[in-house]
């Protein structure tokens, strides 16, 4: 059975272009646009893994992942934070995050550390 | 032989009181248990206080109540040791303003220790001055860090779309896929070209250098190209043009398509649940006036008056909608620069009306409007 993964981006060419990636190897792609409700979302689609961007509205990435890693139900889920503000890392670890992928990024990089993930 | 003739530091003694009340600097004296015993008139005439009120601790009235324990701090650590020191706090004026100054305290020994002498020193307009310059680099690096993000965004795009079209070029069977990142390729380097050019022109801008190249054409032309345009940066907005009598201007026309794009997408960005913009024309016997209207989150009443100071953007907003804080400005200085005004009304959470005039064309006037150029 395929793996499930979310991504949340504010830019929706970014959503199509790791869709397209994930989806061909083989991961379900569950894109959002922004991060309203994201608990309940996220409870529902019970992804493998979630890939977080930082400006995002409406709370924005640091919040959403503090939220995600605080609830009983969720927290175990992987979440690697993407952003091109690299000064956010220390931000995203301490919100618990679990990795992070500079922007720009090269695909390469993006299918190792969702591959690296999808063993867990 | 014995030299009779006064010392300078004996000539000094006799008329320091004088020499203390010429200076601009406020001295005091304290004695060798901290209580004050001389103030210069200076001194009287800056806080309002007389001679006799200062003495003692009396002068501890004219300090900033939240700075007199810090003060006293620093003087009580600094008089055990027996050493000089150097402090800043608010000293109220006899105007009721307190001014920041500087206090330096020198030890006296005579030959024991017999006190301290000092100087106060109005600083309050390097102090602001310094201020300032903190606040600006704060924006400066909250800039920094905004042209950064949204420089490296359209980048990523970008740079994974054209890896993914080189991996897909290796396979010849998907050439329609090909064309699908192509176009996502050139859009985003529009999108960057874009921002960099806003950068740019800010910087122009501030250097007095952006030129305009001036020709005759009708602004309802301009709108439509630009609605037209527009239309790809939104699936649910529906730009709807009122007012479309023929008006001639003379202007530059890529600068003024670059106004209306801005007020446009701004109006598009700031409205993501309204499905309409208008755009109004309207003439007066002077000049057009091109009104844009969303049905956005507006703009808080406190803030409005900042929206075209150069990297305003409205804290509030900053984190939902991306952006430099560079396209009104930019549109002002356009609009500026062709005798024109722009402005907003705004409503906050009913939206936001941003309009902009610019001088009818008269034949008649072009020599004239012509020479204007020129030294624009």
């Amino acid at each position: 059975m395929s793996k499930r993964i979310l991504i949340c981006d504010d830019d929706t060419d970014i959503l199509s272009i790791c869709d397209y990636i994930l989806s061909a190897l083989g991961w379900e792609v569950h894109t959002r646009t922004h991060c309203n409700d994201i608990l309940k979302t996220v409870r529902r689609l019970k992804p493998d893994l979630i890939l977080m961007d930082n400006w995002i509205p409406d709370c924005g990435g640091i919040v959403a992942t503090q939220l995600l890693k605080k609830d009983r139900e969720v927290y175990q889920i992987p979440i690697i934070y993407f952003s091109a503000n690299n000064d956010i890392k220390k931000l995203a670890k301490e919100a618990g995050a679990n990795n992070f992928l500079s922007k720009p990024f090269d695909i390469k990089e993006l299918e190792d550390i969702v591959l690296n993930f999808k063993h867990l | 032989m014995k030299n009779l003739s006064p010392t300078p530091r004996k000539i000094l003694e006799d008329h320091f009181t004088e020499l203390a009340d010429l200076i601009p600097t406020m001295i005091w004296k304290v004695n060798n248990e901290g209580s004050a015993t001389y103030v210069n008139k200076t001194w009287v005439d800056f806080t309002g206080m007389s001679f006799e009120n200062s003495l003692g601790f009396g002068w501890g009235a004219a300090v900033h109540p939240e700075d007199r324990d810090q003060e006293f701090k620093v003087f009580m650590s600094a008089f055990e040791k027996r050493t000089p020191f150097q402090s800043k706090f608010r000293l109220r004026r006899s105007d009721g303003q307190y001014r920041w100054v500087l206090s330096q305290g020198n030890v006296l020994f005579n030959p024991q220790f017999s006190g301290y002498i000092g100087s106060l020193t109005d600083i309050t307009e390097q102090e602001l001055a310094q201020q300032a310059t903190k606040i600006l680099m704060q924006k400066k690096d909250e800039f920094m860090s905004i042209a950064s993000h949204e420089l490296k965004t359209p980048i990523t795009s970008m740079k994974a779309s054209l890896q993914i079209l080189e991996r897909l070029a290796h396979q010849q069977e998907t050439f329609s896929a090909i064309n699908t990142f192509i176009e996502k390729a050139n859009k985003q380097v529009n999108k960057l070209i874009t921002l960099v050019e806003d950068l740019l022109d800010v910087t122009k801008i501030h250097a007095g250098k952006m030129q305009f190249n001036h020709s005759v054409f009708q602004l309802e032309e301009v709108l439509a190209d630009c609605a037209d345009q527009i239309k790809s940066q939104t699936n649910t907005h529906q730009i709807l043009i009122n007012g479309t009598e023929e008006v001639l201007i003379f202007a530059d026309r890529h600068r003024i398509e670059q106004v209306i794009i801005n007020f446009l997408s701004n109006a598009i960005k700031y409205s993501p649940d309204a499905d309409r913009v208008l755009v109004n024309l309207e003439k007066d016997e002077q000049c057009l006036i091109i009104a844009i209207q969303d049905f956005g989150i507006g703009i808080p009443a406190d803030k409005i008056h900042y929206i075209f100071d150069r990297f305003f953007r409205v804290q509030e907003s900053s984190q939902k909608f991306s952006g430099l804080g560079l396209g009104l400005y930019i549109s002002s200085e356009i609009v500026k620069r062709h005798g024109g005004e722009i402005g907003v009304e705004s409503k906050e959470g009913e939206g936001a009306t941003f309009w902009f005039t610019l001088p009818l064309y008269r034949p008649a006037d072009g020599i004239q409007l012509k020479s204007s150029v020129n030294t624009a």
